[in-house]
């Protein structure tokens, strides 16, 4: 059996084809201007995720109808296609199950609002900056600089936390000081530490907090208000403010003390050092 | 302006340099052929031991050809927030009252427009604070200065504007100021009786849970009838504004 090449390279087709390619260039073309100049008219006040948004739903249309002409304009016969179509469905929607799982959860996540581009979000253990909200997945830059893309699915089912969606945020420190120590004064210290630093917020209070007896001392919460953008001068400053007074005004932060008795409730285990018996001789 | 010595015109040819004494630190300026050095000092109790050749690790601007430097004062960018903790207003009466509010000194070179700004300095340590509700609340420095009720029982201060406050209770409940919002950057500066003294704010309270009326606006008898400009408002606003300016604090844990 001959192959008959006449058939389909001819300059019937070959004028279709060309006429194809025009309306492709043209069409890409023209998306792209649209979707520059919609962006480039869009108010400045709307948010970086909703023009996301609109700019995708303008390459998404546009590549559909695009995509739409070129059938039309090749003349090609969709019916054996349609008549296919339940059982390419069914084969489609199985193997591309998890993907419209994702496309799904993206509606759901876009709708609810939870975060935006440019927000700092928490999932699990992984933190970082919102870089792009996609059809299938959220792509976060992680603070050492990577990217890391988590599919809509595990967003929608997991816990997340949006740390830069209020414009003030509290940070804890947990100090530790020995049993000996006055408490009132220690409370007093840290109040002065959070107000003397300029950065830490007056209001809301700082929240000093006695936690816990703890196992080599007292647990004290400190919890201090700032902007959220001042996040690393804030925790820097208050942690070496906090040792610098407490060197100063002799307070001990204590470290875990093991002592060992030597079977009487109150007397310890003797101990002699040999550099005291040495001075002693 | 004999007594406002720190602001004014500096004249320094290339290659000197000064050490301005802004009673809270001192600025250092060197001339350049094209532009100035500007460091501020902090105060020392010896004064000689502010070394010259540091001012070179302060900021440089290039600037020109002009050995002008203009001092002039300027109020904080942020609004401030005035925490009044012995003011009650009763029902329909009318309160003026004046507060001192921290200046910063703006450092011009040539000409005073704003494409001429270099740095501005504070003179007064700010802190940080926030005005209404973690969730929708704004940013702004905490004003912790006492109230005078007698605008001439308050110390003349280069460093200090004073701020006169007039609030009507147009409320059937009394007014017991807890935080009120100073918005400084709708605010002029003027000079008045060699006093440096802010626009008036006039606000009217209608209740907690209604918007009050506000307006930063002039009084002939706190600035004169000729008004002698300092410094004008940041962020002018002509029109009387609806906004939130008294705020009640409902903090469920606040332990005093």
């Amino acid at each position: 059996m001959e192959f008959e090449w006449s058939k389909y390279f001819n300059a019937d087709n070959f004028e279709k084809l060309l006429r194809t390619l025009i309306i492709l260039a043209i069409g890409i073309a023209f998306i792209y201007l649209l979707a520059f100049t919609v962006k480039k008219l869009l108010p400045k006040s709307l948010s970086q995720q909703r023009k996301m948004i609109i700019q995708r739903l303008i390459y998404y249309s546009g590549f559909l109808a695009l995509a739409f002409i070129i059938i039309a304009e090749l003349k090609i016969n969709l019916a054996p296609f349609f008549g296919a179509a339940g059982v390419i469905g069914l084969v489609i929607g199985v193997a591309s199950q998890t993907s419209i799982g994702n496309i799904v959860s993206g509606f759901f996540l876009v709708s609810e609002k939870s975060f935006e581009i440019g927000d700092v979000i928490k999932v699990g253990d992984k933190a970082g900056v919102v870089f792009s909200i996609d059809l299938l997945s959220i792509k976060i830059r992680t603070f050492d600089n990577q990217l890391l893309r988590i599919p809509n699915q595990t967003i929608i089912s997991t816990e997340l936390i949006n740390v830069t969606r209020f414009p003030i945020r509290r940070l804890d420190f947990l100090v530790s000081v020995a049993y000996k120590e006055d408490l009132a004064r220690v409370k007093t210290i840290l109040e002065e530490v959070a107000k003397a630093n300029p950065l830490s917020l007056d209001e809301p209070e700082p929240l000093i907090v006695f936690k816990d007896f703890g196992a080599s001392g007292i647990d004290i919460l400190l919890g201090v208000w700032f902007e959220k953008t001042n996040y690393l001068k804030v925790k820097n400053s208050i942690f070496q403010e906090i040792k610098q007074r407490f060197d100063e005004e002799g307070i001990e932060i204590p470290f875990p003390h093991v002592t060992l008795y030597t079977g009487e409730a109150t007397k310890p285990f003797p101990v002699t050092t040999t550099s005291a018996k040495k001075q002693q001789s | 302006m004999e007594k406002l010595s720190i602001y004014g015109k500096k004249q320094l040819e290339p290659g000197k340099q000064s050490f301005i004494d802004c009673n809270n630190f001192i600025l250092g300026v060197k001339r350049n052929t094209e532009g100035w050095y500007l460091k501020s000092f902090e105060r020392n109790a010896d004064e000689s031991v502010t070394n010259p050749e540091e001012i070179e690790e302060g900021m440089y601007y290039h600037t020109g050809k002009s050995n002008t430097l203009i001092l002039a004062p300027a109020l904080p960018v942020k609004p401030m927030v005035f925490k009044g903790k012995r003011i009650t207003i009763s029902p329909h009466q009318r309160l003026t009252f004046f507060v001192k509010i921290p200046l910063l000194m703006q450092v011009y070179y040539a000409k005073k427009q704003d494409e001429n700004l270099l740095a501005e300095f504070p003179f007064h340590k700010i802190s940080d604070t926030w005005f209404g509700e973690p969730v929708n609340g704004e940013a702004a420095y905490a004003l912790d200065a006492e109230h005078f009720l007698d605008i001439n029982a308050i110390e003349r201060d280069e460093n200090s504007a004073i701020c006169p406050i007039n609030i009507f209770n147009n409320n059937d409940a009394p007014l017991e100021l807890e935080r009120l919002i100073l918005r400084v950057d709708q605010m002029n500066l003027l000079r008045f009786k060699e006093q440096i003294v802010t626009s008036l704010v006039k606000l009217e309270y209608k209740g907690k849970d209604h918007l009050s009326a506000v307006n930063y606006g002039f009084s002939k008898a706190l600035h004169g009838e000729n008004h002698e400009i300092l410094a004008k408002a940041r962020n002018p606003e002509n029109k009387s504004l609806l906004k939130i300016n008294f705020h009640f604090i409902k903090n469920i844990y606040r332990t005093e």
